[in-house]
């Protein structure tokens, strides 16, 4: 290997070492340096396992709809020419631009007491802002383009041909998506789904603004490593923030082992690669 | 089953031009038609609207006597190959030909037997259960064929089905096509842009320009005699001799030649002479004849049995000629050279100059 080549090779395991690994790798230590025993205590202590649930109810919630909704958006903007089509397709990136502060602090200014349909929520008896219907719309919201985005790639990649021969065969417009469309994007699919997951259960800003965070109640993994911090209990902290790294790091191996099984059983993706 | 279409428009925006307009064709039953013209003459788009792949906006099709202009594609039967072949990625060879059948509630044994002599009928025996990211792109197009022909189409619609193969291969499953075609008769709908192809494989030609039909008739009709000086120029490749009538006769460069029998032009109008490049001869003696011209040989091409030699006329004007390698061997015309050329024969139009 050229001199080059090895700080250049260097400088890339340097970077992310320190960026991505060393941090992750901070937490494990703190979380478990007490013990298993300790870990799991402070994991399920003061509202954590309460906590730990609501991260996961609202994370699958947030992708169920995310998926269904994702899948339709995704296949209009790639199948229909209408009005209106490029103002949806950048308003899909919204959540990507602005700060999950200002779209809680946005919720709280539709459905909050004084909000716009604040008398709305109140003559129905519902409650959405410091409550769990507004931290799903929060949710929802801050992980809605990825499906759409990793589908829609999908999708215009590999155009509408197959959709219009299933036609032809005599294939409904549902049997042909059920039968050709989505499996032709289930790599995209699930991709998008794996992110959305793992944008649900790192999510805080809009949360925090949009639920109040009591304990018990609105309480989710990633508020109860801020309150844990806030309240010196640093365990709690480290103990619930190596279940939420470990959670998503799982969705990511999980991801590439099914990549590669799949990959191996079936040549079909090898060869799809091959004329890459 | 024969195909009428009638006075079909398609527009994709608006107020743009139409990408069809006013398009009325016959595909007798029993023949293959083929949609010849250049990309953007909108003849793939007449072949999807027949497909119901895309919605006119006026006009009518028939298969036979039955109007299926508003028919959703689903139920109108027809086998359609694309391009892009359009396999089904994630299905093997088998499961891509039984698609038709399964969604038609076929018995399995009953598909399963069909599919079988489907994959003979198009020679991929033993290759059922490939996926088609594993085979060649004639192969892949055999499967689409065999797929389209599993649901035993009315008709069989073929959307420039060798575009995307090599030339050697190309030549091959059009000979495939031709020979099954005379052995099945399912009335087939070609469309391309190749002229040899259309010319090879089909016995009727609807020449499309910019969304309308130029010219429709059997192959021999539409070469020998081209309705409009677009179909002369595109079918047959012919050199284009710009001039006009003196004296009653039309004067093209160095040409000079009687008017066609029967069509007349006023003095002084601007022709074009359309010469396809086999029907000049060229020689190297002082022959006298008023339609002949002294050139250059500029450059020649040695193609197979013939050479393609490229002249330079005395005003100056490009010449294409096409002669039989033996006849250029026995006059000895090199690169170089000046020669005679005489036009054994031309295609004249008067310009069209309304003001």
């Amino acid at each position: 290997m050229k001199p080059g080549r090895a700080v250049l090779g260097g400088a890339v395991v340097g970077y992310v070492g320190i960026l991505l690994i060393a941090p992750i790798g901070a937490i494990a230590w703190s979380a478990l340096s007490s013990g298993p025993a300790a870990f799991f205590r402070a994991l399920a202590g003061s509202g954590g396992g309460f906590a730990l649930l609501l991260s996961i109810g609202l994370a699958a919630l947030a992708v169920v709809v995310n998926t269904v909704f994702g899948v339709v958006v995704a296949w209009v903007l790639t199948r229909d020419d209408f009005r209106g089509r490029a103002l949806v397709n950048a308003a899909v990136d919204m959540p990507f631009a602005i700060s999950p502060v200002i779209v809680g602090f946005a919720l709280i200014l539709l459905f909050g007491p004084q909000g716009w349909f604040g008398g709305l929520v109140r003559a129905l008896h519902a409650k959405i802002v410091f409550a769990v219907p507004g931290m799903a719309l929060a949710t929802i919201f801050v992980s809605l383009p990825f499906v759409i985005r990793e589908v829609g790639l999908v999708l215009a990649e590999s155009g509408h041909d197959q959709e219009e021969a299933a036609y032809t065969l005599g294939a409904s417009p549902f049997g042909a998506f059920w039968r050709v469309t989505l499996p032709n994007i289930r790599w995209g699919l699930l991709y998008g789904v794996l992110l959305t997951t793992a944008r649900c259960l790192g999510e805080f800003g809009a949360v925090l603004v949009v639920s109040g965070g009591l304990a018990q109640v609105t309480e989710t993994g990633t508020l109860f490593v801020f309150r844990s911090l806030e309240d010196r209990r640093d365990l709690g902290a480290y103990a619930m923030a190596l279940a939420l790294a470990g959670m998503s790091i799982l969705l990511i191996v999980g991801m590439e082992i099914l990549k590669r099984r799949r990959a191996g059983a079936n040549p079909r993706q090898g060869g799809a690669l091959r004329i890459a | 089953m024969s195909l009428i279409v009638k006075n079909l428009t398609k527009r994709f925006t608006a107020r743009g031009t139409p990408a069809v307009s006013d398009v009325s064709l016959e595909a007798p039953a029993g023949g293959i038609t083929t949609l010849l013209g250049p990309s953007g003459s909108g003849k793939s788009t007449v072949l999807r609207v027949i497909a119901g792949l895309e919605r006119p906006d006026s006009g009518q099709i028939l298969f036979g006597a039955q109007d299926v202009t508003h028919l959703p594609a689903q139920h109108r039967g027809l086998g359609f190959v694309f391009q892009s072949y359009a396999l089904f990625k994630h299905m093997t060879v088998r499961k891509n030909i039984a698609f038709g059948l399964g969604v038609r509630k076929i018995p399995r044994a009953e598909a399963h037997a069909k599919v079988e002599a489907l994959l003979s009928l198009v020679q991929l025996q033993g290759l059922g259960e490939r996926y088609p990211a594993q085979l060649s792109g004639g192969q892949r197009q055999r499967v689409a064929f065999a797929r389209a022909l599993a649901i035993e189409p009315k008709m069989l619609l073929l959307d420039e089905p060798f575009g995307a193969l090599d030339a050697q291969v190309r030549v091959e499953l059009r000979d495939w096509l031709r020979r099954f075609h005379d052995e099945h008769h399912v009335t087939t709908l070609l469309v391309t842009h190749d002229q040899e192809e259309a010319m090879e494989v089909s016995d009727h030609i609807v020449v499309m320009h910019e969304g309308r039909v130029a010219q429709a008739g059997s192959v021999r009709e539409v070469y020998d005699r081209p309705a409009t000086p677009f179909v002369a120029g595109f079918v047959g490749g012919a050199n284009v001799l710009r001039g006009q009538m003196v004296d009653g006769r039309v004067n093209v460069g160095s040409f000079d030649m009687s008017m066609p029998h029967g069509a007349s032009a006023p003095e002084g109008a601007a022709v074009n002479a359309y010469v396809r490049p086999h029907d000049v001869t060229l020689t190297k003696a002082d022959a006298d004849s008023p339609e002949i011209s002294v050139a250059r040989v500029e450059r020649m091409a040695w193609i197979g049995g013939h050479v393609k030699l490229s002249l330079k006329l005395s005003d100056g004007a490009p010449m294409t000629v096409e002669m039989p390698k033996s006849e250029i061997e026995a006059l000895g015309i090199n690169e170089g050279d000046l020669v005679m050329a005489n036009l054994r024969e031309a295609k004249v139009f008067v310009e069209d100059y309304s003001i």
